[in-house]
């Protein structure tokens, strides 16, 4: 500021004088208060701006909500957030829609002519509380609680931990589905093999060079905005080299500096040639071989460095570049270069998603993935792959919970995979059908449109329809989606505009961020927060709560987490929306905290020598210290609950400790877990039954996401289904002439499960030999905005239901044509991978 | 909020204070003078004043040398001059003129002149509570103009320190360094580095480098204030 000084008299005598620019601003009213104010356009009127959160996808970044006259009208980014820095995607911004659709449903309905067929009558909430509760309380009464299923989608934060935690928890069902199988749940298992707990934090702030395998930051992702702006900001200040390697021309890939095309599914082949790479030519040396140390790579629960990279070697060596060329159609030379830059850059920051994890080898990929970024030492760094931070909420839990039932419908046919650590949401319709685990009496879903989002669409909507196999189905719902069109009784829940919640996302930058989803304006109609509606059917039921509503369970949340409780609790979270602790530092290398003797040599603590591990014996519910010896830390159940920490020779480390699954505190790229189920323990090649039985005219379907659209829940967001409400199959120019193809044409695409009809784009931005089309259209419910059918009792207050110029021309789902097929290992469902026929019609 | 500052020197804000609001009176001035270099030519008497004895030292000072040159000739001569000058570099020019506007000079922005960012600064003055109104019928995001804002706001700024508003002047400090970052700064250091390596006469180089360096020490400056303008405020 001093060196402003030698301006001074410069300004005095300017003050003096006429030489400044005469006036062509003039102040008409007072400067408004910087940030969160908004003033129609039309009126003037300054609009109430309320500090909440989007839903509209997984992200769920804090947002400012404006109201004016009572009506949501505007919604933007949270420019006091450090994980989105006031950003807001087009999906965030069409949220607005949610509040003022005309299909939405106000009033709880109950199906008076046969499921499916349309007809219903409102019915008053008491009545429908009192149906639902009397049938719940019934299965209870008989000891039948898991005879009651409830199958959730994007449920999260506070309304899991009230709904799933407090609710279900009390009444006593264990039959509970969620949908993470259809998402990335394959990709969070073979994370939980690895390194422990599921979700990778990509630190693009920080980062010298992104690797990306089958990501789509840039347009998708459960962390979108937080980490999509950051990708672009490294991209463009820093000149940051990014490399996508994809079978389509994203728009990540087409804003990366290299597009590497691959054959579906050979993204295995190429990150176990990278891996060969590295350690043929010994670049893990340095930090990666640092890294070692912290790394299972045998079956000796502490090995030498030089027995670890011997194993590495000799696993490795088979999967040469020009092998893996065989396997993936990108060139030996491009593997070389590209592994060698990944490995010589650091820090460098390896992603990868849906496009190589949703496959019949998908795990493997996922674990070849991480061991790349593993031995060249960019494993929770600054600027690497790093374990998700996110905020600590506590919350009240109720008493005397009873111990769960459940019916074993959720984790797929026996067999099916062998550690499906995310259950396989894909195959419950399918269970049920089969019966043999046995049947819900009750089915209630919410949030989650299992017979949209899931494959092989006909048999969802034959098992739902079929009142033999589920005799009474509740749907919870803002809007009439397919999934409501068959249930038997709706409960009307307000749009995530008009809810309460406290959230927990992760954070992009190392440091947890708290934040609330708090109502902008009163819920529409009748509509309840489910969170309210449970607490009123645990009340129906007996079942004693210790809060009345989702507000009260916010509002005791804040008063129980001490970060939030200290600067003011529910109060200041309503009115500033987000808080993170200024002082707060990145976490990063977390694993690498060593424990005071203290924490593990208390009397309940014992070592397993097997795999190293200090765990507490009491707390996984061994009588004895001798009894959990006996049995051993990995084949005692949920022993990974009472982990404590990992001996790396004469220390104790915090290590890498293992969420959901018995592993060790090391990074297992070695997994003990895999071989016990007759896997090699060490990533390895799987190619894929179906394609390499394909014959010359088959084509291999892959889907995506656009930037536009959530994956089922936003087409009824009339601007954003404005943007993109048709999806045109991508197909080469190559396959196309084949098939005499020209663009626009319409094409029938047919698997072994089904067929649809769809119209062509001629692109070469998809390899030849793939079709892709993409999630989102094609819905035949969800208001006229999604598929031109209107909601029973939606209303017609909605002028630009005139100007929906796009009305009948919905596109096409490809999910009619995919299989329920999982992966063999973690059971995610192979979006990816469904072998079709493409024609002219 | 309205804090009031204790006379006997036992407010502990006094002292930041006493510098932020002396800073931000200077700061309106060179606003207001570089905005007046560059938003047209110079009449006689602005150079009569800018050649004021009083007005020489202080440029002096500050490191600007206008040279023998400007102080010299004859003042018709020199308006001229500095007339031809402008018309070569700002408005018509056989090699291209250097367009003073955002919406041409932003780097990867619409390259049109009346282009989407000239909507989207007129967009910010109304949204601010500011009305534009121009006898030039030019556009809103010519330099001048959003140098001129920027004078409205740091005085803005100035006078709730004097009236011991910390808030408002907070909010003032806000609202300067949101506008230089979604605006004058993208686009304006692009502007002058070419205005320098352009102009032939020593005036309007000089006052480029004059903008450029005192612009660039808002740049780090901005920020900086806002904090302490925040710190400021918790403590009082």
């Amino acid at each position: 500021m001093l060196n402003r000084r030698k301006f001074i008299k410069l300004s005095a005598a300017t003050a003096a004088a006429s030489v400044a620019m005469n006036g062509t601003l003039s102040q008409a009213r007072e400067l408004p208060v910087f940030g969160g104010k908004d003033f129609s356009p039309t009126t003037g009127k300054e609009r109430k701006a309320v500090p909440s959160a989007c839903l509209n996808c997984v992200t769920r970044c804090p947002n400012i909500v404006y109201v004016e006259d009572g009506r949501i009208v505007k919604i933007e980014g949270q420019p006091k957030s450090i994980r989105s820095e006031g950003k807001m995607c087009a999906k965030g911004q069409g949220g607005v829609n949610q509040s003022n659709d005309p299909d939405r449903i106000l009033y709880p309905m109950k199906r008076v002519g046969k499921r499916g067929e349309g007809k219903w009558k409102r019915v008053s909430w008491d009545d429908a509380l009192d149906e639902v509760a009397g049938r719940l309380k019934t299965l209870r009464d008989a000891g039948t609680p898991e005879k009651f299923m409830f199958h959730y989608g994007r449920m999260k934060s506070s309304t899991s931990k009230l709904v799933k935690t407090n609710f279900l928890g009390a009444y006593g069902t264990k039959t509970i589905g969620n949908h993470t199988s259809i998402c990335e749940g394959g990709k969070w298992t073979a994370q939980e093999l690895t390194w422990g707990k599921h979700y990778d934090t990509w630190d693009f702030d920080n980062t010298r060079y992104v690797l990306n395998f089958g990501a789509n930051p840039l347009e998708a992702g459960t962390n979108h905005i937080p980490t999509s702006h950051r990708l672009i900001r490294a991209l463009t200040t820093r000149e940051v080299k990014m490399v996508t390697i994809d079978v389509r021309l994203s728009n990540t890939a087409a804003k990366s500096q290299e597009w590497l095309p691959v054959r579906p599914g050979g993204d295995l082949a190429v990150a176990l040639a990278m891996c060969n790479v590295v350690m043929s030519e010994d670049l893990h040396k340095g930090r990666g071989e640092e890294f070692l140390k912290f790394c299972k790579v045998t079956d000796t629960a502490e090995d030498t460095l030089e027995n670890k990279v011997k194993a590495l070697k000799d696993n490795f060596a088979q999967y040469t570049p020009e092998w893996a060329t065989q396997h993936s159609d990108v060139s030996a030379s491009a593997i070389r270069r590209i592994a060698r830059e990944f490995a010589t850059t650091y820090p460098a920051c390896l992603i990868s998603y849906r496009g190589a994890v949703a496959h019949y080898n998908g795990n493997d990929t996922e674990r070849a993935i991480q061991t790349l970024a593993a031995i060249t030492g960019n494993i929770d760094n600054p600027g690497g792959r790093c374990l998700a931070v996110g905020p600590k909420w506590k919350y009240p839990k109720a008493k005397g919970m009873p111990k769960g039932r459940k019916l074993k419908i959720v984790d797929g046919p026996k067999g099916a995979a062998a550690i499906p650590s995310h259950h396989m949401s894909h195959n419950v319709l399918k269970m049920i059908k089969d019966g043999s685990a046995g049947r819900p009496d009750i089915y209630m879903s919410y949030m989650y449109t299992a017979v949209y989002a899931n494959g092989d669409v006909q048999e969802n909507i034959d098992v739902l329809k079929d009142e033999s196999l589920i005799p009474f189905s509740v749907n919870i719902n803002p809007f009439y989606d397919e999934s409501a069109a068959l249930a038997d009784l709706i409960l009307p829940e307000p749009p995530y505009t008009e809810r309460w919640d406290w959230d927990d996302m992760v954070s992009p930058v190392q440091i947890p961020e708290y934040y609330i989803r708090q109502p902008a304006i009163p819920p529409m109609g009748e509509t309840r927060d489910f969170g309210t509606v449970a607490c009123q059917l645990a009340e129906r039921i007996g079942i004693e709560l210790p809060f009345k509503t989702k507000e009260e369970f916010v509002r005791m949340s804040c008063a129980k987490t001490p970060a939030v409780k200290a600067v003011g609790g529910f109060e200041y979270m309503k009115k500033h929306g987000v808080y993170h602790d200024p002082k707060a530092k990145p976490k990063y290398h977390s694993y690498r905290k060593e424990l005071k003797a203290k924490d593990y040599e208390k009397a309940t603590v014992i070592l397993d020598e097997a795999t190293g591990t200090y765990w507490d014996w009491k707390k996984a519910k061994h009588k004895s210290a001798e009894a959990a010896q006996k049995k051993g830390y990995t084949h005692s159940k949920g022993a990974y609950k009472a982990y404590v920490g990992q001996r790396i020779g004469d220390k104790v480390y915090k290590g890498f400790k293992p969420d959901k699954l018995n592993k060790s505190g090391y990074f297992e790229i070695y997994s003990g877990l895999m071989k016990e189920k007759g896997y090699n323990p060490l990533p390895t090649w799987y190619s894929i039954p179906e394609h390499e039985k394909m014959s010359d005219n088959d084509m291999i379907l892959t889907t995506f996401k656009v930037a536009t659209q959530i994956h089922s829940r936003s087409q009824n967001c009339k601007y954003l289904t404005e943007l993109y409400h048709d999806n045109p199959a991508w197909i080469n120019p190559v396959d196309a002439q084949r098939r005499g193809i020209m663009e626009g044409d319409e094409i029938k695409v047919k698997s072994e499960v089904g067929e649809i009809t769809i119209k062509a784009r001629v692109t070469p931005a998809v390899i030849p030999g793939v079709i892709a089309i993409s999630h989102h259209c094609g819905h035949w419910q969800y208001g006229r905005y999604a598929s031109g059918n209107k909601a029973p009792m939606a209303h017609d207050d909605d002028p630009d239901l005139k100007r929906m110029w796009w009305k009948g021309n919905h596109g096409a789902h490809p999910n009619w044509i995919i299989p329920n097929a999982p992966d063999p290992i973690n059971g995610q469902l192979r979006f990816m991978d469904t072998v079709v026929q493409v024609i002219k019609i | 909020m309205t804090a009031v500052i204790a006379s006997d020197g036992g407010d502990q804000a006094a002292g930041p204070l006493v510098e932020l609001n002396i800073n931000a009176e200077e700061r309106v001035f060179l606003y207001r003078l570089l905005a007046g270099i560059f938003r047209r030519e110079q009449s006689k008497e602005r150079l009569e004043e800018l050649r004021s004895s009083q007005y020489r030292e202080a440029l002096e000072e500050a490191g600007v040398d206008l040279g023998d040159h400007f102080f010299l000739t004859p003042i018709e001569e020199l308006a001229e001059e500095l007339a031809v000058e402008f018309a070569r570099l700002f408005l018509l020019s056989p090699d291209g003129r250097i367009a003073p506007y955002e919406s041409v000079q932003l780097p990867d922005g619409s390259g049109q002149l009346r282009g989407p960012e000239s909507q989207a600064v007129l967009d910010y003055f109304k949204a601010t509570g500011f009305a534009y109104q121009d006898e030039m019928n030019d556009m809103p995001d010519h330099v001048a103009v959003e140098l001129e804002y920027m004078a409205h706001l740091v005085l803005l700024e100035s006078c709730s320190w004097v009236n011991g508003k910390y808030d408002e002047a907070l909010n003032a400090i806000r609202y300067q360094n949101d506008f230089f970052q979604k605006h004058l700064f993208n686009w304006v250091f692009c502007f002058l580095n070419r205005v320098n390596a352009k102009a032939e006469c020593a005036f309007y180089s000089v006052f480029a480098e004059l903008a450029q360096e005192f612009l660039e020490d808002e740049l780090t400056e901005l920020p900086e204030k806002e904090k302490q303008a925040e710190q400021l405020l918790e403590r009082n």
